[in-house]
């Protein structure tokens, strides 16, 4: 009633759309159309002795179209590994700005240092611009290793399987996966190694909606360097049609370093 | 002048074109990385079918080129047919062999084909380059970088590339590495902002022809660690340049020498207001 009541006076008044309350009216639709529908970004991280992780955020303008950047509020969501929320936070991103965030301070304390695998959640309440990307640090005293979320939420495959290009298990290459179900189904799959001569061992693994596990190879196979022989080998997984995320991180003992990269 | 009548057409001539087939792509496109090898530091080529297909039985085969600069490649590789569930890979020392020479810097393009089916909504096959140092300092793989093709439009500009989390600080260095495909030379310019938002550029800067380059932030934004260090030693870089260049950011840890992180950035995207 007040809606038409309300159109029907801009109907007959036109310039009362230019007028400074129906600029604030429709200023405020657009926040809450940005808060009902943020860009969506998700990925992995750890909190432990041996990674911690940090989300950066940007909100860069393209100085072509420097009106389209807009201060913008980002919500960040941890789950733990099954899935279940730890924690949450709204943080503001002005124009140009850049908000690097520490997850460890966003967890609860009596589980900081103890999250073996969460997802994180972020999501974007302004204009949908690509410079609304944000990237993830895992790092410890010896290293700093990045990738970028993935945005949107419903990843298909694409054609083929999730594959780990390259394999190997010693002391200065150990593969571990972080596989993060973004389904709200459970989600389960095969894990299927082979080494460069195609002789294959498989495992299979499951995840609660939202759930996320953080696995070296060997947890995963038995006497994965054995089986490997040295050479490179592949890894995939079997469901290709359920929206999840991988990462794979390598481990450097003799370094103590990571190296992350996303599939 | 003849006055009978014309001849019928045959039955068995098409008087009009059959109508083409379409496909996402009217062929496999090809991916770009970088290529490196000194002595010290190496690359792999790693082609995944099994990122596309689901048959094991499916044939492939991968043609790669290198650049070093010039129009034409320096040395091109044609692979043997090999399976779906087959991983192609190519190192870099196979590349210095067949050049004869004892380092390359430089762009590969890579070329993955199915034999048996035509390219579908995802018209290139997966392919991954790693990179890394027999004294440990370089540990990386990127996926390759889908040039032309790939994007939509959605896509404003293929101008602006972004990162968040760039370091400058006591602990870390970074480098940007940018990859001209293009047979021209390409300017491009490094904005690096603090979060707070404070920016400082470097100057234009070039890339020459069928390139790559590598920008070290501090050598090209000299107050780098005076602008982000009061705020953490972290920021986002923008990258402007005059054409699309593949970029990606690497980050070295200052007191081993370390590269641990090496991963693309990504383009500016939004309404197509371009």
């Amino acid at each position: 009633m007040a809606l038409d009541l309300a159109r029907l006076v801009l109907d007959r008044y036109p310039p009362l759309r230019q007028s400074w309350p129906v600029e604030q009216v429709r200023a405020w639709r657009v926040r809450r159309n940005w808060r009902e529908h943020p860009r969506q970004m998700a990925s992995w991280y750890r909190d432990t002795v041996d990674m911690h992780t940090r989300v950066c955020l940007s909100n860069l303008e393209m100085p072509e179209a420097a009106a389209l950047c807009q201060p913008a509020i980002v919500s960040v969501a941890l789950m733990d590994e099954d899935g279940e929320t730890l924690a949450s936070k709204r943080i503001s991103l002005g124009r140009n700005a850049s908000r690097i965030v520490e997850l460890r301070d966003l967890l609860p304390k009596a589980r900081r240092g103890h999250v073996q695998s969460g997802l994180v959640w972020i999501g974007f309440e302004g204009p949908h611009l690509g410079s609304s990307r944000a990237y993830l640090h895992w790092y410890n005293e010896r290293c700093l290793t990045s990738s970028h979320e993935k945005f949107g939420l419903t990843i298909p495959a694409v054609g083929g399987y999730w594959t780990v290009p390259n394999v190997q298990d010693s002391d200065e290459y150990r593969v571990h996966l972080a596989i993060i179900n973004l389904d709200v189904r459970p989600y389960t799959s095969t894990v299927m190694l082979k080494d460069a001569d195609g002789e294959a061992l498989e495992t299979h693994i499951e995840l609660s909606p939202r759930g996320s596990r953080f696995a070296a190879l060997d947890a995963l196979f038995d006497q994965p360097a054995d089986f490997l022989g040295g050479r490179p080998g592949v890894l995939y997984f079997g469901n290709n049609h359920q929206p999840a995320m991988y990462y794979y991180f390598v481990q450097n003992q003799r370094l103590g370093t990571w190296r992350a990269q996303h599939l | 002048v003849t006055t009978a009548a014309p001849a019928q057409p045959s039955t068995t001539i098409e008087t009009q074109p059959r109508p083409v087939l379409r496909r996402a792509s009217p062929d496999w496109l090809p991916v770009i990385g970088w290529f490196v090898d000194d002595g010290v530091r190496h690359s792999r080529i790693n082609v995944i079918p099994f990122g596309n297909t689901t048959d094991p039985h499916e044939r492939f085969v991968t043609v790669l080129k290198f650049f070093r600069g010039g129009e034409q490649p320096v040395h091109t590789f044609i692979s043997e047919p090999f399976a779906g569930d087959q991983t192609f890979r190519y190192e870099s020392s196979d590349l210095l062999g067949a050049i004869g020479e004892r380092s390359f810097e430089g762009l590969v393009e890579i070329t993955a084909r199915s034999l048996d089916n035509p390219p579908a909504h995802f018209p290139w096959v997966d392919s991954w380059l790693e990179f890394y140092a027999d004294d440990g300092t370089l540990s990386g793989s990127v996926p390759g970088f889908v040039f032309k093709g790939g994007t939509t439009k959605r896509v404003m500009s293929g101008k602006w590339q972004h990162w968040p989390g760039i370091a400058a600080s006591d602990d870390y260095a970074s480098s940007v590495l940018l990859l001209n495909y293009h047979p021209r030379p390409t300017d491009l310019r490094l904005d690096l902002f603090a979060p707070s938002g404070r920016l400082q550029q470097s100057d234009m800067l070039s890339i020459e022809p069928r390139l790559p380059a590598t920008f070290d932030l501090e050598t090209h934004v000299p107050a780098a660690r005076a602008l982000l260090g009061p705020e953490g030693g972290f920021g986002s870089l923008r990258v402007w340049s005059a054409y699309k260049l593949p970029g990606f950011v690497l980050i070295r840890n200052r007191h081993s020498g370390v590269v641990t992180s090496f991963d693309h950035t990504v383009p500016f995207a939004g309404p197509p207001i371009d």
